[in-house]
């Protein structure tokens, strides 16, 4: 199940608090969660459910057995038991037909490639069982020793098909004890909807967009109908996603839960280092705090080790190499901004910082796009007008004329306009009032908007036209 | 188990600790309330906001369960998505419940209402009016390197520099990958509330139309006439000049066709549409013409064809108004939606009666040759279905027998036809079963009409036409 989606809001969600709120019983509320959250999951994929449980009952003994052999050798054995699981099922569901696929490519033989679907969101609870059984090893967390309270850590909804990645110790706490208050519901209900705004209302649109540009018409894509493309393409995805993100956070707040913030504005960003700290943080905090600790590279080797990561964020991202390509692109410019320096880069006018940011994210964001390297190609060609396409022509200019509302209301939103806006509204009593006026009313309005335009979802003309 | 200094290392990496300064989210805050101060109602207005979200939340989610749930939409011309039936099988592959998401979604009471309120929300993200300035483009359209016939020889290109092969498939790029029959198009433009498919064309099709046309004349011999009739679309009269890059020409493209015909009578209805273009004969809001184009183009042929011809004054007047055709459909656009216009087709006033067919031409059934038509499907007021054979028996003497083999654009060809022939077989031609020329044989058919419109001559549809001669 996904949450923008009117079966989903209308029929799942209402059920479920409905369910949760009508005892304040702990177990019980842990329990509804548990049972809700496998509905959703298995709502898509009955079968892979049971990928889930094996991963939570894997992790929940290996929890357990290192925190019980703690500096014994026996508890390296049960944590590389637990990793090898982990990231063996996230390499067999995941990989699987990427890496046939390449050795067919390079050795000409012809390994049937098993159809395999990607359950969904393995790459995000495969992760939160990392970090979890790690922080075990390291005793960074007690292990959880009741079964259902983590399986519910693994398998809670909110968080289960596209993030945040949460950490145990984040959670902990609230596992064993938590309270939903007035402000709680109300926060939440808040940032779901706005996520849900973000996520129908304008990255949907944006993404129809796309496809006229970047879509099989690439080669004939002008050149600022290229660069248009991409810059849409990246706003899409930041609205798709972090509106993701906020209907999770404001789901977990709901229940209870407080999950760290996914997203911090990430194309207000100078440098590229800056748009990671701000970009998919759960991500980026999970490669800094385990990936980096793994000692297999010297400390020369420190820009070995800062290419594996890199290459890993891309390779997560999906399995193809424009990803991998992807994320070993940003390698490159944090490098080179490693290189110049925090100070030096500080003396950079800002102006410059920004465009020469914006470059590198909106070309990223093409690389992101084009899983056909072909097509990739097509694009860069059109980038720099090295096809003998037009500069400009009279698509672009309709398709702005048609959608300039939208995008600036996208560009907007995705700098730090509406925090700033909250702030100044904080400051006295009186704003505070009208404040919240503004949002209860605003709430309603954009629930309204985005199930309106969600029932416009399933719209399926013939694609093409029978004569 | 550190080898190395971890701070430095997350600093090379691209993490350095959080520079920014993170605004707090949360409302959890007590915030301190100074005597002067007015009162704090933000607190009551959260639980406002709470009851009201509650509210909407219940209403909504009860009146989307006992309201009544719509089977079909004739804006989209589609059965909604059905309840699915149980099965074990079904449950564990997850299509179960996919499809009751379905079913859900899809057929949320007053789904055609709710979606035209999305169009005009779509429509508020710009400036587009209705002048040439607020042109909107759909699917991917694409500009054309303009070449004439002339200039193409043996293997002609398609535009836009694609070589098409001898295989007749495709003109340009189609939208997505598919390419089925009855699909070419190069994206539509919607502009003066009209919506237009934007032409691609294609020499080589067109060539090889021509051919299949030629051997349907040698094989059935002098006493067969045949005739072609390919009709352009509205986009070959109403683009506007600052656009004409993005479609091919089409009169190009016919003439093309018709150089390449022998003994094969070429109709022309080009120029007879164009003399009428400031008339209703195409619809603004569907992608096929109006039954007044096809009159015009029914008195071009029944001039070349030599037969007798009534006046449109005989006809019956039918107006359905309010009609908005498959154009919006697809598009979903405001403007085409908020225009809506009206539909115009005219009955026979001579006696005829008209049997339906399998495409085996199996299982006669008498019925009227109109049928009620909703929604955008109202181009199927004639003969209702492209995948039935109709055969129409008149009070005409004349000795002529007709056969037309057509795509949707013939059917508005029919009823105009019923006072020049004695019989009148109506074939489409991605929908027969039978050997052509073997059934004309056996009709002892006089005359053979190929009446299409342009997309189909120039595009994938044309190879059914050979299909069908050699099944």
């Amino acid at each position: 199940m996904v949450f923008a989606d009117l079966f989903f809001l209308y029929v799942f969600l209402p059920v479920c608090l409905l369910f949760y709120f009508i005892s304040k019983n702990l177990t019980y509320r842990n329990i509804i969660l548990i049972v809700f959250s496998l509905i959703f999951y298995a709502w898509g994929e009955p079968e892979y459910i049971i990928l889930l449980i094996i991963s939570a009952v894997v992790n929940y003994f290996c929890g357990i057995l290192t925190d019980k052999n703690r500096e014994t050798p026996k508890a390296k054995i049960y944590l590389a038991i637990a990793l090898i699981i982990n990231f063996g099922m996230l390499g067999v569901f995941k990989y699987t037909g990427f890496f046939i696929e390449n050795i067919n490519n390079w050795f000409n033989t012809s390994i049937a490639s098993p159809k395999i679907a990607l359950p969904i969101g393995i790459s995000f609870y495969t992760f939160q069982a990392t970090s979890y059984i790690v922080d075990c090893y390291w005793g960074k967390v007690k292990p959880q020793r009741n079964f259902a309270k983590f399986l519910m850590y693994i398998s809670l909804f909110p968080q289960l098909v596209a993030g945040p990645i949460v950490r145990y110790n984040n959670v902990a706490k609230a596992i064993d004890n938590r309270q939903t208050t007035k402000d709680d519901i109300s926060y939440g209900a808040t940032r779901i909807i706005f996520g849900l705004a973000k996520k129908v209302i304008i990255s949907n649109n944006l993404s129809s967009i796309v496809a006229v540009f970047l879509g099989s018409a690439i080669e004939d894509t002008s050149v600022l109908g290229a660069w248009y493309g991409a810059i849409i393409f990246a706003l899409q995805v930041y609205f798709d996603f972090s509106g993701y993100s906020d209907i999770a956070i404001g789901l977990g707040r709901i229940f209870g839960f407080k999950f760290n913030e996914n997203f911090k504005y990430p194309f207000a960003s100078k440098t590229i280092s800056e748009f990671w700290q701000r970009w998919h943080i759960s991500l980026g905090t999970f490669f800094r705090d385990y990936l980096l600790y793994i000692p297999i590279f010297g400390r020369r080797l420190e820009y070995v080790s800062l290419f594996l990561v890199w290459f890993c964020t891309g390779f997560w991202h999906g399995a193809n190499w424009n990803f991998i390509i992807w994320g070993l692109y940003f390698g490159v410019f944090i490098c080179i901004e490693n290189l110049i320096g925090k100070k030096r880069l500080r003396k950079i006018p800002k102006v410059i910082l920004h465009i020469y940011s914006k470059i590198v994210l909106i070309i990223g964001f093409g690389i992101f796009y084009f899983e056909d390297l072909g097509q990739l190609g097509h694009f860069f060609k059109s980038l720099v007008g090295a096809n003998s396409n037009v500069f400009c022509d009279r698509v672009l200019t309709a398709s702005l004329t048609n959608n300039i509302v939208l995008i600036v209301f996208a560009i907007l939103f995705s700098m730090p306009v509406l925090s700033k806006f909250k702030e100044y509204m904080s400051k006295t009593t009186t704003r505070r009032n009208i404040l919240s006026v503004i949002i209860t009313v605003a709430n309603i309005v954009l629930l309204s908007l985005s199930s309106i335009m969600l029932v416009n979802a399933t719209n399926n003309p013939f694609l093409y036209f029978r004569w | 188990m550190k080898l190395f200094d971890k701070n430095k290392i997350k600093k090379a990496i691209g993490f350095p600790e959080p520079a920014i300064t993170i605004i707090e989210e949360s409302e959890t805050g007590e915030k301190p309330i100074s005597h002067k101060a007015k009162r704090d109602f933000s607190d009551f207005i959260k639980f406002i906001n709470i009851a009201i979200l509650t509210i909407f939340l219940l209403t909504v989610s009860i009146c989307l369960i006992v309201m009544k749930r719509p089977t079909v939409s004739y804006v989209e011309n589609r059965t909604l998505a059905k309840f699915p039936e149980f099965s074990f099988a079904s449950y564990f592959s997850g299509e179960y419940t996919d499809q009751i998401s379905q079913f859900y979604n899809d057929t949320v009471p007053n789904r055609d209402k709710f979606k035209g309120f999305t169009s005009n929300i779509v429509n508020c993200f710009g400036f587009g009016g209705n002048n040439d300035n607020g042109a909107q483009f759909y699917g991917n359209a694409i500009e054309i390197e303009s070449s004439s016939v002339s200039e193409t020889n043996a293997e002609a290109t398609t535009n836009s520099g694609v070589v098409t092969t001898t295989a007749p498939a495709t003109t340009t790029k189609q939208v997505g990958n598919e390419i089925e029959e009855g699909v070419i198009s190069n994206g539509i433009l919607v502009i003066n509330n009209r919506g237009l498919m934007l032409y691609g064309g294609s020499y080589q099709v067109g060539r090889n139309y021509a051919s299949y046309l030629n051997t349907y004349k040698l094989e059935l011999g002098k006493d067969v006439n045949i005739y072609s009739m390919v009709v352009p679309t509205s986009v070959a009269y109403y683009l506007p000049e600052k656009y004409k890059k993005y479609s091919a020409s089409q009169l190009d493209n016919i003439n093309n066709i018709n150089s390449y015909l022998k003994d094969v009578k070429a109709v022309d209805v080009y120029s007879v549409l164009e003399q009428h273009k400031d008339e209703a004969i195409y619809s603004r809001t569907d992608h096929h013409w109006q039954p007044l184009g096809a009159y015009y183009a029914a008195q071009t042929f029944a001039v070349d064809a030599n037969v007798p011809f009534a006046d449109l004054s005989t006809y019956e007047k039918v107006v359905e108004t309010d009609y908005v055709g498959t154009l919006y459909s697809f598009t979903q656009n405001a403007s085409l939606k908020n225009n809506p216009e009206d539909f115009i087709y005219y009955k026979p006033s001579n006696s005829y009666t008209t049997t339906y067919y399998n495409t085996a031409f199996q299982n006669p059934s008498v019925r009227s040759l109109f049928v009620k038509a909703y929604g955008s499907n109202r181009y199927c007021s004639f003969l209702g279905s492209d995948q039935l054979i109709a055969r129409l028996e008149t009070d005409v003497k004349n000795g002529r027998r007709l056969v037309i083999i057509k795509d949707s654009y013939g059917n508005a060809l029919v009823p105009f036809l019923t006072n020049s022939f004695e019989e009148i077989y109506v074939v489409d031609m991605r929908y027969f079963d039978l050997n052509a020329i073997k059934f004309i044989k056996e009709k002892n058919i006089t005359d053979v009409l190929f009446a299409s419109c342009s997309f189909s001559a120039t595009g994938a549809n044309a190879k059914c036409i050979e299909k069908i001669r050699t099944k």
